[in-house]
């Protein structure tokens, strides 16, 4: 079994402490990635059962223990593990018995791990699970304090909230905050001997909720963000309360007489400062190491850099997608931002330019009510594994689903992307024909008040590269501005078919006739072969037999059955209760597989040989998928009626046999609600038990309605599936850079380079010299120039080879 | 009581003109006002937002644009105002008479613009009884006031030493004026010798915008049009160093402009320039020390409150900005203990008040002679309506520094220095400049009521106003524009409406109005020739029956002039003992006239709040009424059944009767004066009006922002509440005055039942005028001040995000 697609930004990621190595929570494990290739290298496994929610890297003590590598991680499972995160070993593990959702161990920084006599104390945000949930009043949230040396909880708690929240702490360890609605609670902790009653509590004030804080690496100085979009900052925070001795405090002037600009409610702090710029809520705040500069970013996905002494902001925009989290490293030309659509972008810290991007799948958005109905997220490219994914910012998404990347991104839409309320633009439908050389898009612009609204086709063909798509024809509202019901590739040929609620269906092929020496784009275009309608029904569902000699078009309640290249109308099936949402062929049987989705839901298998209802289910059915040589089928169906509201959204993945209205097997899934299910085939060079079995065996992935998956074999119970696959993809940690290297760059090693390119077959299909070299010799560049250009694309014929070598290599 | 019809009507021009100068008064009492036409305000400093007055307006020459207001002290008269000069962009240097209400030119033009003034600080050791005849503030950047030890206990570090004082110069007030041709001149003034040039200081490249002194008079800052700051020494008119503001040494090209200077007595010295950008620096030196860009247009004025750890800035882009002193605490205090402390200044906050830009500053502490206790600390409770009963006195200590702004939009907005943030600032001028409206019922043009609207601009129109059904229809009948332009200081219409007058700055005209028998025009204006040798006036006013016009002069005399026969019948001299036979003229200018409806007595009354009773059945003055509680009078007339009593309502929310004959306080003001509803004494926006109902005992007391009925047959209800509703259709335009507005609106549409005393009723728009038609009729003038603001030059564009 893989699984695959966890949020990556659920929870803040962590570097290590040579600034090399990304640990980011992925779901139950926590995954560390190299910063240099932004590949990932290990995974910590099997110590949580449940999220893991923050992760604290254990800072180097002394120069000696440079090369230790151990973390701290929390988790939702209350647990709290010790790992050597080098090795991907779990030390320790301390039970908690409550749910932690937040953890900072700010002793960490001062004492350093060495010191093995001293005691750890973990500052934890709990949830207390004791409480019902139903009282919505009630205290959830819980700070508390735990000795992780002897694993005992110490003292009582430090404060509850409504919820957890997160725990904040200063740069030495000397300070913790969390915000607690409209206030920020400050504690200062006694960086020696601690004791539970010398911890000493301020609170400050505001008029918004805010969500975050930040303190300043050495200053007194602590900022809040609001969801309003302020940033406040306070001054010399605890200035009485946090004083240390009396006479230290009697010998400033007493600061109480003077008024303090800008404090509510006589709080403990000297001045307050409001800076606003964003919009809508603060999501991070974060100081510079140096104290100069502060970081803020939100939901309008600009980092916004302020110079605290001057108030001057910087921005570093169009990261396209809102903000969560801003982590620095200790390398200080280094840190990281993480974005809602699930990605984490490494950034070279003055110039804060992206140089590693770690790409989760992106998650799911929701489409305007209205055109709900008709859209699908997720599409699946079969043969090498890939699902193709449609995303907020007008993109599909090219996801390997057994190596758990991002493989590519195809743009659809030429508009730069910009996180909203409202939905204006949206990719609707994503079909990929059987072999994955063709896409087709359908994207719609929701008119303005009744105007410039737009339906968009477009085809793609599949470039050089895996996954890598080039847009081939456009055509605007295929159907006037009727809605798109759905998309449809013919297997075998250059066919696709699109069906609309305005009551016809178009049978598009590529205009391939017309010259294909010819490589001007015009004339290799799609065009509309033939149009078709059934007594002027909406249309709602079409799809190819596999052999591709069949349409099945599916009018409100009829099957129609056509012949695509004669477009002949050549038997109509029977009725259902209500609308049928999709249409599947059952391989390559005559079979046909329905569904509807309204208020009656019908899962419906029909036979076309006798054009008649073959068995049916009255089963919520959200997806369906059909092997293509199998006579089989699965299908995902919600426990809950559609209707439902508050329907938690279980379901049941069935394993039908079309000759049996029995389901073979059944595996019961969470988050069914728009999930999807797709057979893929074992991939065989990933796959070691399909090619011993010589039987190509098919495996089911399930993606749920958060975008993750699970691919697992539905002919047999255990786990066959090895993670091994992946390893393969781990990148080779680079050496460490020194020196000179370090700034610019390796050095060309020519001899070792010259060896290779003995070895390695190499058989250029363009000659480049040959374009390189000709031409006046006024007009050519220098030699130098020329002759880098020429080894380069010489080189790079190489290292692609050499990189195939080495996965060879590994296997 | 009938109900009570309120027609509104908003057919009169409104163009009030910009600030460009404040200056504090050396007392603090005070703060005068500069607009871009020519006229100068003297506002009475109020300790809350509730007494502000404007005590004198005095027209000056509309062609010299004031760049920047002093206050200068005055040895020989120990009044605390002290004199109080303008530069003027014509390069002349005038000194505003507060005495005589008039512009003195005593520095004839040298020839280039003078775009700034500042006054040597200086401590009077000749007078060390004389506290508060210190130094006081300058144009722009206007200091506050002295740093006296008052205003010091209020601020824990003063360390103001004694020693850094200035010698006395016995010659006079050293002023340097900062010149368009890059010189700095300085001049002396002193009461013997006037304005004496004493020299100048070396000629440099640019132009000199701002100036200022070092605390110690030992050094001079100018700051240039090239984005130069420099520094000289006074004595012997050096340069000391120069500093190149542009940020990073950068872009100190032509463009860079200094606009504003201010030296702390910490020896900082900080700069406002047109890029936006506030910076402190070292004042031994010259090296920065910080640099804040919160502005996004040119700053424009800076300052600071007597302890100086605070410091203001304004900006063309509306904005005023906070910044603040402040200790830079280590995070880790073990280390921190014996390290040398750094303070830093802070950008705190803004306040964005003004729509328009910010031109002028002023500090004040103002300290009342009025005992209000301070009040005591509420504790906040959060409900969910908020309470209708609101304090005025929030933030009104007595000698709480307070911090004026005025701009481009004609206003004047008050803010608590001391707590910026915490409270929203206070419009202290809700109508500037507005026109001065005189009502006439009963004219004999068809009965109708006729109007004069006197323009500050320089012209006063007559209006018809009919009532055509329900609506108020005004219809101009005639318009005179004084001669060349100049102001008209007042005017007055007679009751019949056929005759009315105005003066200028030189003499006072008489005009009739008569029915046109031929040609198209409906109606004449003829002027009458009034006799020769008539001054200007202050005030002028027809007498009930409109055979007597009376006037009171720029000399301080009252001149009663026979219509009829054109001679002059009468000169009164104002005098403060009855019996005194001194003739000469020595009371300040009467501003302000009444006379009662039977023709017997005549009010006047100086801007200090004396009045003055004439009788003129036997020509002779009757009483002297000494102001009330110090305060001025904001407001008086004769009820028009009644002539023997007289109302008058003064700064600090008081009214008064006075039973004329008697010579005492009416029986009514003797029972309830001291016993006014708190919601009067904190009556909405200063008084600017009375209108006796016709045929009752009660008046409407307006401001601009509302008016509140009396019945004096009626008895004060001590703490009634009225609970004024919301009104939910408040449109948010309106949303930015201060709170009371938005608690106590009701719309004015709505017809208010007047069953009680004191009812209040508020404004929606600015009013100008109230005045009745009828017994229940009343006639409301105002205009949105939406329609006010188009006619000002655009403000800095803003971009807002997402557009």
């Amino acid at each position: 079994m893989i699984t695959g697609g966890q949020r990556f930004v659920a929870s803040p990621p962590a570097f290590s402490q040579d600034g090399k190595k990304l640990l980011v929570c992925t779901g139950c494990t926590v995954s560390i990635y190299s910063v240099s290739t932004g590949m990932q290298i290990t995974e910590l496994e099997g110590g949580h059962t449940d999220r893991v929610t923050s992760v604290v890297v254990v800072p180097v003590g002394a120069p000696s223990s440079k090369f230790m590598s151990y973390c701290w991680t929390s988790s939702l499972d209350g647990t709290i593990c010790y790992w050597d995160f080098a090795s991907a070993e779990l030390i320790k593990k301390v039970k908690i018995q409550f749910p932690v959702h937040s953890m900072v161990i700010p002793s960490l920084s001062t004492i350093g791990s060495t010191e093995e006599g001293s005691n750890l104390y973990a500052f934890l945000s709990v949830e207390d699970i004791n409480k019902p949930a139903s009282e919505k009043k009630a205290l959830h949230g819980q700070v508390r304090i735990y000795n992780l040396k002897n694993q005992k909880p110490v003292g009582g708690l430090l404060t509850e909230t409504r919820n957890p929240e997160i725990l904040y702490a200063s740069k030495n360890g000397e300070f913790l905050g969390i915000s607690n609605k409209r206030k920020l609670h400050i504690w200062r902790i006694p960086a020696n001997n601690f004791r539970f009653d010398e911890i000493k509590k301020i609170k400050l004030h505001h008029t918004k909720k805010l969500t975050c804080l930040a303190f300043h690496s050495t200053l007194r100085m602590v900022a809040g963000g609001d969801d309003t979009g302020r940033i406040l900052i306070w001054y010399n925070f605890g200035r009485e309360k946090f004083a240390q001795n009396l006479q230290n405090l009697k010998g400033t002037k007493n600061p109480s007489d003077e008024a303090k600009p800008g404090v509510r409610n006589n709080d403990d702090v000297d001045s307050c400062t409001t800076w606003h710029w964003h919009p809508s809520e603060v999501k991070f705040l974060h100081f510079s190491s140096d104290g100069a500069y502060l970081y803020s970013g939100g939901n309008e996905g600009v980092i916004v850099v302020w110079q605290i002494d001057t108030g001057k902001k910087k921005f570093k925009p169009r990261l396209g997608s809102p903000l969560l989290y801003f982590t620095e490293s200790p390398d200080p030309s280094l840190s990281c931002v993480s974005c809602s659509d699930n990605h984490i972008h490494l950034l070279k810290m003055p110039t804060m330019d992206i140089s590693k991007s770690i790409s989760g799948i992106k998650p799911p958005f929701s489409f305007p009510l209205k055109h709900e109905g008709s859209c699908t997220q997720v599409a699946f490219e079969q043969t090498t594994g890939l699902v193709a994914v449609s995303t907020e910012d007008y993109c599909v998404q090219f996801y390997s689903l057994f190596d758990n990347h991002e493989v590519s991104e195809v743009q659809v839409c030429k508009r730069n992307f910009q996180p909203a309320d409202d939905v204006m633009l949206y990719v609707a439908l994503v079909a990929i024909s059987l072999d994955g050389s063709l896409m087709a898009t359908i994207d719609v612009t929701i008119p303005e008040e009744k105007l410039g609204g737009l339906v968009c086709l477009k085809y793609w063909t599949r470039g050089s590269l895996v996954a890598e798509y080039l847009l081939s024809t456009v055509i605007y509202e295929p159907h006037s501005d009727a809605q798109v019901s759905s998309l449809a590739f013919r297997p075998g040929h250059n066919m696709a078919v699109t069906s609309s609620y305005g009551g016809d269906f178009k049978v598009w092929v590529h205009g391939s006739h017309a010259g294909r020496n010819n490589e001007s784009m015009q004339r290799t275009g799609w065009r509309c072969q033939s149009v078709g309608s059934y007594k002027g029904k909406p249309l709602t569902a079409a799809v190819f037999s596999a052999d591709g000699s069949i349409l099945a078009i599916a009018a409100e309640t009829m099957i129609t059955l056509w012949d695509p290249d004669s477009n002949i109308l050549v038997a109509m099936i029977g009725d259902t209760l209500s609308p049928i949402t999709k249409l599947s062929f059952v391989g390559k049987s005559e079979y046909l597989v329905s569904y509807t989705h309204s208020l009656k839901p019908q899962l419906s298998v029909w036979s076309t040989s006798n054009l008649a209802l073959y068995w049916s289910h009255g089963i919520v059915t959200e997806a369906v998928s059909c092997s293509h040589d199998e006579s089989q089928f699965a299908v995902l169906a919600l426990l809950s009626s559609p209707g439902d509201a508050d329907a938690k959204g279980n379901g049941v993945i069935f394993f039908f046999h079309v000759e049996d209205p029995v389901p073979v097997a059944t595996w019961t899934v969470t988050k069914a609600k728009g999930g999807s299910l797709a057979f893929l085939p074992a991939n065989p060079s990933l796959h070691e038990s399909s090619a011993t079995n010589g039987v190509n065996q098919l495996l089911l992935v399930f993606m749920n309605g958060k975008h993750e998956y699970t691919i697992f074999n539905p002919h047999k119970e255990e786990n066959i599936i090895s993670k091994n696959s992946r390893k393969s993809q781990a990148a080779q940690d680079e050496a460490e850079r020194l020196g000179y290297t370090s700034i610019y760059g390796d050095l060309s090693n020519s001899n070792a380079k010259h060896n290779h390119f003995q070895e390695v077959p190499f058989a250029p299909s363009e000659r480049p010299w040959e374009t390189i070299f000709s031409g006046s010799s006024h007009a050519l560049p220098p030699l130098t120039k020329l002759c880098t250009s020429f080894f380069e694309s010489l080189l790079e014929k190489r290292l692609e080879n050499s990189n195939e070598m080495i996965i060879d290599a590994d296997l | 009581m009938e109900k009570l019809r309120i027609h509104w009507n908003s057919s009169v021009e409104w163009k009030p003109s910009a600030v460009v100068a404040l200056a504090t008064s050396a007392d603090g009492l005070r703060v005068a006002a500069a607009r871009e036409d020519g006229s100068v305000e003297i506002w009475l400093v109020s300790p809350g937002s509730v007494g502000w007055h404007c005590q004198l307006t005095v027209q000056g020459v509309p062609s010299s644009r004031v760049s920047s207001l002093v206050w200068c002290c005055s040895s020989l008269k120990s009044e605390g105002a002290g004199r109080l000069l303008s530069s003027n962009i014509d390069g002349t240097i005038s000194e505003w008479d507060l005495y005589s209400l008039n512009q003195k030119v005593i520095l004839d033009s040298i020839g280039v613009s003078i775009w700034q003034i500042s006054a040597e600080p200086s401590v009077d050791f000749m007078h060390p009884d004389v506290t508060d005849s210190k130094l006081v503030a300058n144009g722009h950047t206007s200091h506050d006031a002295p740093s006296d030890c008052e205003s010091c206990l209020n601020d824990g570090d003063d360390e103001y030493d004694e020693l850094d004082h200035p010698t006395t110069k016995t010659d006079g007030q050293r002023l340097v004026l900062a010149c368009d041709d890059g010189c700095i001149r300085m001049y002396k003034i002193s009461d013997k010798d006037g304005f004496i040039y004493s020299r100048s200081f070396p000629r440099v490249s640019g132009r000199i915008l701002s100036v200022t002194w070092s605390h110690d008079a030992k050094f001079v800052f100018s700051g240039s049009s090239d984005g130069l700051i420099r520094c000289w020494d006074a004595a012997s008119f050096h340069e000391k160093y120069r500093i190149t503001a542009g940020l990073g040494g950068l872009g100190s090209g032509p463009e860079l402009c200094i606009w504003s200077l201010l030296f702390l007595r910490s020896g900082t010295l900080v700069s406002g320039d047109s890029t936006g950008s506030v910076q402190f620096w070292d004042g031994n030196y010259g090296t920065l020390m910080q640099a804040h860009a919160y502005h996004k247009g040119d700053v424009n004025a800076l300052a600071t409150i007597p302890s100086q750890n605070r410091v203001f800035s304004a900006g063309s882009d509306g904005q005023v900005i906070l910044y603040k002193l402040t200790e830079e605490m280590s995070i880790s205090e073990e280390k921190g203990i014996c390290q040398e402390k750094l303070f830093k200044w802070i950008y705190v906050g803004y306040i964005r008040a003004h729509t328009h830009d910010v031109r002028a500053l002023a500090m004040t502490v103002p300290i009342s002679r009025e005992d209000i206790s301070p009040e005591e600390k509420i504790v906040k409770v959060r409900r969910q309506e908020k309470p209708v009963e609101f304090s005025y006195h929030k933030w009104a200590h007595l000698g709480v520094p307070m911090l004026i702004s005025g701009g481009d939009d004609a206003k004047l907005i008050a803010y608590s220095a001391r707590e910026f943030t915490q409270f929203s600032p206070h419009d202290i001028c809700p109508a500037p400049q507005r026109p001065l409206i005189k009502l006439v019922n009963d004219t004999v043009s068809d009965g109708d009521s006729m109007m004069l609207v006197q323009q500050s601009s320089g012209w006063i129109d007559v209006l018809q106003v009919k009532l055509i059904g329900k609506k108020v229809v005004t219809q101009l009948l005639a318009r005179v524009k004084s001669k060349g332009s100049s102001k008209i200081i007042c005017s007055a219409i007679s009751s019949s409406g056929m005759l009315f007058a105005y003066s200028d700055q030189k003499k006072p005209c008489l005009f009739e109005l008569k029915k046109a028998e031929v040609g198209k025009s409906k109606w004449i204006i003829n002027k009458i020739q009034l006799p020769k040798r008539l001054p200007y006036a202050h005030s002028i006013i027809f007498s009930a029956d409109s055979s007597y016009l009376m006037l009171a002069g720029h000399d301080r005399k009252i001149y009663v002039v026979d219509i009829k026969g054109l001679e002059l019948v009468d000169t009164f001299v104002p005098q403060r003992k009855l019996d005194s036979m001194n003739l000469q003229p020595d009371e300040p200018p009467m501003t302000r006239m009444c006379t009662s409806a039977d023709g017997q007595w005549l009010a006047a009354i100086n801007c200090f709040g004396d009045i003055y009773i004439f009788n003129l059945e036997i020509n002779r003055q009757h009483w002297f009424i000494s102001r009330m509680n110090d305060a001025s009078i904001t407001a008086a007339d004769f009820p028009p059944k009644n002539s023997n009593v007289f109302v008058v309502t003064t700064s600090s929310n008081e009214v008064f009767i006075f039973d004329l004959e008697a010579k005492q306080l009416g029986e009514w003001s003797k029972q309830n004066t001291n016993h006014l509803p708190r919601r009067f004494q904190e009556f909405p926006g200063e008084i600017i009006g009375l209108s006796f109902l016709p045929s009752s005992l009660s008046v409407i007391i307006y401001s601009s922002r509302a008016m509140c009925l009396i019945d004096f047959g009626m008895p004060i209800v001590q703490e009634e509440k009225v609970q004024i509703g919301l009104d939910p259709s408040s449109d948010k335009n309106e949303r930015n005055k201060t709170n009371w507005a938005k608690r106590k609106r009701k719309s004015h549409e709505q017809k208010s039942s007047n069953t009680k005393n004191f009812d209040f009723f508020v404004f929606k728009d600015p009013a100008l005028f109230v005045g009745h038609l009828s017994d229940n009729s009343l006639l409301l003038m105002g205009k949105q001040w939406l329609d006010v603001a188009r006619n000002f030059d655009a403000p800095i564009h803003r971009h807002i995000f997402g557009t």
